[in-house]
């Protein structure tokens, strides 16, 4: 989410000033001089964040009973933080951790305003709809403007597939996560978020569950937490490294997003509602150095708490990949946490949480197997760090580095050129007639030449997270190339690998590309209406859940919506975080569950033809016959239809 | 009646604060604190798009530029 320009972030509505709270007179709640038209005797005594930092004062007049327990509420207190870092911390140190939690874990928590009325300070800030108070808050513009690298992006699929509550039944997070939840006090020293009363779960909703038609319930309800069966793969950090900058001002640094899904023993069946065995693990970037910046050896008992804590994912699905057959988990030793999964400093802190062999469920003897034809997947359209590694510099293996310019020049694989596909020219720029489509071939053959590029080279590009390189994979077969290949995992899994990376430019000097158009893989929004409806044809909208819904539009878009009858299936869905593929047995199981199958024809939409082209090329991988796509996208067909 | 009794309720402590010999005086305040927000200063600049863009060009992000990675 994009900051607020600085006058947008202060600038009132008018349908404030008719609302209960405009009614109020401003310095009742923000102090500051009303007289003064000058801004700085304006604002001497001014209160940006008054239900911050005198929650009784700003709110309590009329809302007592909820600002009773709703300033010692996790959001309003983060009081589990201090309980955390006090279990790991050296006693004589704490002065200096305690520095380090307000300067930086501190700065997340949020109160009153930042739910209701603006978005929160760690968001950078701003009125939402001009300052008119919001009972229920707002799920883009405030709840995931905080928990949005995890919750938002799992629950809305920038990550994944998205939530079924999102999609299905467009729940939004106060449904699940309401004012009884959100305004509860959290009590003193309380050891973790689960053990709070009124958390959320499930089985509020879902209750009775092992009593019901599905056998799996019955058999696992008990043993293994919902999220085991009904998550799909989330993001685990590591190395949050904090400090000042020269300015000053606190930041964080978190080093590294791996995308997976790991079981892992229960280590806290205390909490409420937590008898089970098994749960799923997230990573946390927690690491003995982690407040250097503050002093040296302050956590002298690190090991105290588990790195690998319980998750509560936001990105449930009646059907995963982990549970689509017994034996995808049972007996399936990589989806549980092993100790070696775990870095040399945090083997003492998750010695409860890593499941033994002994503790790995045996394999189901019994078992109906899936049957997935992998037997079409254009394998060649894919290649390995390895396999790179040992090919680079022979035959006519050319690698092209898709980031831009200023990650190029950091350190890219030996050999490859740079070409940027956002800034090339392949596309028409936002402001033109038709935004954001491709140009004509000769165009894109010239730029291509140019790069030195030729249509019969095994062209293999990269970036680092997927969706340019493979944008740019998708020209390329377009316009003719008739060997290109993604590097799965991008510039992270060559690292991963051990393989390390120049700074030495290159280039091929220019080439004819001489490439033979392929306009069967594109279509435009008049062909695209004549498809719709067809029994055999499937569109497929890439783009996050929040589009669909209609509650963001790209600010190109003349309107927030979705083509009719088009069914959304995220990119996240299949690329995940750092450009890494699923396997294409997982990822043909999981388009089948929703109708999406090779014989089909597929047209593939998204907002600029960008996400679309990524998912193109990814279906064409798993060995769909007829897939095309739909370059206009919903920019210009919200402009005409 | 909302308005009435938001303006109520901080009527009230200031009563108590100031005594119920002026008590008089500050429901007179309370009341007229009904327009106020439409008439303030702070209003007039509040609402005015130009002007904040004037007065905020200035401004930047508090955020580090060396912060990294998601929150």
């Amino acid at each position: 989410m994009a900051p607020l320009e600085p006058q947008a972030k202060v600038l009132l509505s008018r349908d404030f000033l008719s609302t209960t709270h405009g009614a109020l007179a401003c310095e009742s709640c923000h102090g500051g001089n009303p007289a003064s038209l000058d801004k700085a005797t304006a604002h001497a005594g001014f209160d940006p964040a008054p239900s911050i930092n005198n929650p009784r004062k700003a709110c309590g007049d009329c809302h007592a009973e909820i600002v009773a327990t709703a300033k010692d509420s996790l959001h309003g207190s983060l009081s589990t933080f201090p309980r955390v870092l006090a279990n790991r911390a050296s006693k004589d140190r704490w002065g200096q951790v305690e520095e380090a939690r307000a300067n930086h874990c501190a700065a997340c928590h949020t109160s009153c305003g930042g739910c209701h009325v603006s978005r929160p300070r760690f968001a950078q800030k701003g009125f939402i709809q001009g300052h008119v108070f919001q009972k229920r808050s707002d799920p883009i513009n405030q709840c995931t403007a905080c928990h949005g690298s995890r919750v938002g992006s799992e629950f809305y699929g920038e990550r994944g597939q998205g939530d079924v509550h999102a999609a299905k039944v467009t729940m939004d997070c106060v449904a699940c996560h309401p004012a009884k939840e959100m305004h509860a006090a959290a009590p003193r020293d309380l050891p973790g978020r689960y053990r709070l009363d009124e958390l959320a779960r499930c089985t509020d909703c879902h209750k009775d569950l092992q009593y019901g038609s599905v056998r799996d319930h019955a058999i696992h309800i008990g043993k293994v937490q919902c999220q085991v069966c009904h998550s799909q793969t989330y993001v685990n950090c590591y190395g949050c490294h904090v400090g000042k900058d020269a300015e000053g001002t606190a930041f964080f640094q978190n080093r590294r997003e791996v995308e997976a899904l790991k079981i892992g023993l229960n280590h806290d069946a205390k909490s409420p509602g937590a008898g089970y065995r098994y749960m799923l693990v997230r990573h946390v970037p927690s690491y003995p150095e982690m407040f250097d910046f503050y002093g040296k050896d302050l956590f002298t008992s690190f090991g105290a708490v588990p790195t690998w804590k319980r998750a509560s994912p936001h990105n449930i699905q009646r059907r995963t990949w982990q549970a689509a057959t017994c034996n995808n988990c049972h007996g399936n030793r990589a989806l549980f946490l092993a100790s070696a999964d775990l870095l040399d400093f945090e083997k003492q802190a998750n010695r409860n949480v890593v499941v033994p062999d002994g503790k790995v469920p045996k394999p189901v003897k019994k078992t109906q197997a899936l049957s997935i034809d992998t037997s079409r997947v254009r394998t060649g359209m894919v290649v390995d760090a390895r396999w790179l590694h040992e090919n680079l510099g022979k035959g006519n293996v050319v690698v092209v580095d898709a980031r831009d310019r200023a990650a190029y020049d950091k350190g890219h694989i030996d050999g490859a050129i740079s070409l940027d596909p956002l800034t090339s020219g392949f596309r028409t720029g936002g402001d033109a007639e038709r935004p954001f489509v491709l140009v004509d071939h000769a165009e894109v053959a010239g730029i291509l030449g140019r790069a030195g590029l030729a249509a019969d080279d095994h062209i293999v590009v990269y970036d680092r997270s997927g969706l340019t390189a493979i944008a740019l994979l998708a020209v390329l077969e377009w316009a003719g190339g008739t060997h290109v290949s993604y590097l799965d995992g991008g510039i992270e899994g060559w690292h991963e690998a051990g393989f390390h990376a120049s700074t030495v430019p290159s280039s091929r000097g220019t080439r004819a590309f001489k490439g033979t158009v392929q306009p069967r893989f594109v279509v435009d929004s008049g062909t695209l209406a004549t498809l719709l409806g067809k029994p055999n044809v499937v569109v497929i909208d890439a783009r996050a859940i929040h589009r669909i819904l209609g509650e963001t539009r790209h600010v190109k878009a003349s309107r927030a919506g979705a083509i009719p009858g088009s069914i959304n299936l995220p990119l996240g869905a299949l690329l995940m975080d750092n450009g890494a593929l699923k396997s294409p047995a997982e990822l043909l199981w999981m388009l089948r569950t929703r109708g999406i199958t090779p014989d089909r024809t597929v047209v593939t939409t998204c907002d600029t033809g960008l996400a679309a082209a990524d998912a193109f090329f990814l279906l064409r991988y798993l060995g769909f016959q007829d897939v095309r796509v739909h370059d206009e996208a919903w920019v210009n067909w919200s402009k005409t239809r | 009646m909302d308005i009435v009794r938001i303006q109520m309720a901080r009527t009230l402590r200031a009563i108590a604060a100031i005594g119920t010999a002026l008590s008089g005086l500050v429901v007179a305040c309370a009341a007229s604190a009904a327009t106020a927000a439409e008439t303030s200063g702070c209003v007039t600049c509040h609402l005015d798009e130009a002007m904040l863009v004037k007065n905020l060009s200035g401004a930047t992000a508090k955020k580090s530029a060396m912060q990294s990675g998601a929150g």
